[in-house]
């Protein structure tokens, strides 16, 4: 049916075609993080890692610079985005953000303060 | 053990009792107040009965979202934040991330052309899909009967895949975080009629999603710390199965692209300098990063150093973390 010469073109557009995606593969696989193990950044003083108070699912900020301030919006619900998030077509149950009310919180970038907790402690690096 | 924390302080509403389901974020000093004051621009996913119409109970139906953005104003310094209006538009389709122009327009991108389905994953996976749009709106500040009421809106910005996070950059500059194909663009506005278009591209080696421009307040002749700052997921492969598990990890990656670095002083193209990884993390103190900003820190505090706080957040955050991290190691 196919003669020689009609295999051999089909085998080299079929590596024509593969040489060409090859690239924007190799980007699609390392951008998705497919062969990628998640590695953590060194943080050996204490005081250079912060937790925010009460900024629970905040996936937001904007800074605004002629206050020094930064602004957040936030979920405060730690439970509702696994049942009811439409940013990722999550439709699950939307009985809970019927009545969520999330909430926007600022931030002084230079205010601190120490807190001590009864919970396991967590390390400021690994 | 003792670790230390950052406060922030909850704004109080005035007139607006939600529901308030979260997402982009922006916000711009207001320019008429007699007192220092703001505009906050938020997207909200608000759950629409009217489509599960028949249905009594969530059981029986999910509602979905009929998306908007709500305009509030605040004072500087108060514990309250007024809610001014809500905006709507069949447009504003699949909200993400809204940037605002002046007090009376934004800028908000739709993330996905399909709101679910089977199109929807399609066009979750496939970046030929370049079904995403960047909208500009204007509307009117009076109180409104309804949403959509003394709103028009324009397609800016289209023939992009998965068009997300924006923000400003560089002086003129509007920047889009394209997440699923780990690229910022970086466009102007057109003062004729709005539009945005791209000048130049920057690839990350992750999904990105809410963009920064670092402005460093404390930029001399002998070191400028300004650069873009970037947000993504180490593993968005994963997402897949993560988004409906609470006790999952989704590990984040943070980005710079300093636009002054030490070896070239002049104005330079973005995309010719390579990103830095300024943080990373699995997922344990810090889960789905989407938004990083660096706050400068005075030198004089730190023995001439330049030193900065790196605020990250993200979408699955259990708190917003700040790092502080040494410029002078990634410029």
């Amino acid at each position: 049916m196919f003669n020689k010469s009609a295999l051999l073109a089909l085998l080299v557009a079929v590596l024509l075609g593969i040489s060409a995606i090859g690239p924007h593969l190799q980007r699609y696989v390392r951008v998705a993080g497919v062969f990628r193990q998640p590695r953590n950044t060194l943080v050996p003083n204490a005081d250079h890692l912060l937790y925010i108070d009460d900024t629970v699912h905040c996936e937001d900020i904007s800074y605004h610079r002629e206050s020094n301030q930064l602004f957040l919006a936030c979920e405060d619900n730690p439970e509702g985005r696994f049942q009811w998030l439409p940013p990722v077509a999550l439709f699950r149950n939307s009985s809970r953000a019927e009545h969520n009310r999330g909430s926007i919180h600022v931030i002084d970038p230079q205010v601190r303060r120490r807190k001590q907790t009864p919970s396991a402690c967590r390390p400021s690096m690994l | 053990m003792n670790w230390q924390t950052k406060s922030s302080r909850r704004l109080e509403f005035v007139n607006f009792s939600g529901p308030f389901n979260t997402h982009g974020i922006d916000v711009i000093s207001d320019p008429d107040s007699t007192k220092p004051a703001v505009y906050i621009f938020a997207v909200n996913h608000v759950p629409d009965p009217s489509t599960c119409a028949g249905s009594t109970t969530h059981q029986d139906c999910v509602w979905r979202s009929s998306s908007r953005v709500e305009v509030f104003h605040h004072i500087l310094g108060s514990t309250t934040v007024s809610h001014v209006r809500s905006v709507a538009h069949p447009l504003i389709s699949t909200p993400n991330d809204v940037l605002a122009r002046d007090p009376y327009s934004f800028y908000v991108t739709n993330d996905y052309f399909y709101k679910e389905g089977p199109l929807r994953q399609l066009e979750l996976m496939f970046w030929p899909a370049r079904w995403s749009t960047t909208i500009f709106v204007e509307f009117q500040r009076d109180s409104p009967p309804s949403a959509t009421d003394g709103v028009t809106a324009k397609v800016a910005l289209e023939g992009l895949y998965n068009q997300n996070g924006l923000s400003r950059g560089r002086k003129g500059e509007i920047i889009i975080g394209r997440a699923g194909a780990g690229a910022v663009e970086i466009g102007h506005i057109s003062a004729e009629n709005d539009t945005i278009s791209v000048v130049d591209t920057l690839y990350m080696d992750s999904t990105v999603d809410n963009p920064s421009y670092f402005t460093d307040p404390y930029a001399d002749e002998m070191f400028d710390g300004s650069g873009y700052v970037i947000a993504g997921l180490a593993r968005a492969i994963d997402i897949l199965d993560t988004t409906t598990k609470p006790e999952a990890l989704d590990g984040s990656m943070v980005w710079f692209i300093p636009t002054r670095p030490k070896d070239n002083r002049g104005v330079i193209k973005a995309s010719d300098v390579t990103p830095r990884l300024i943080f990373e993390d699995d997922g344990k103190r810090l889960r789905f990063a989407t938004t990083a900003v660096l706050v400068g820190i005075d030198p004089k505090l730190e023995g001439g150093q330049r030193w900065a706080w790196l605020f990250v957040t993200g979408l699955y955050s259990k708190a917003a973390v700040a790092v502080k991290v040494n410029l002078e190691t990634f410029v």
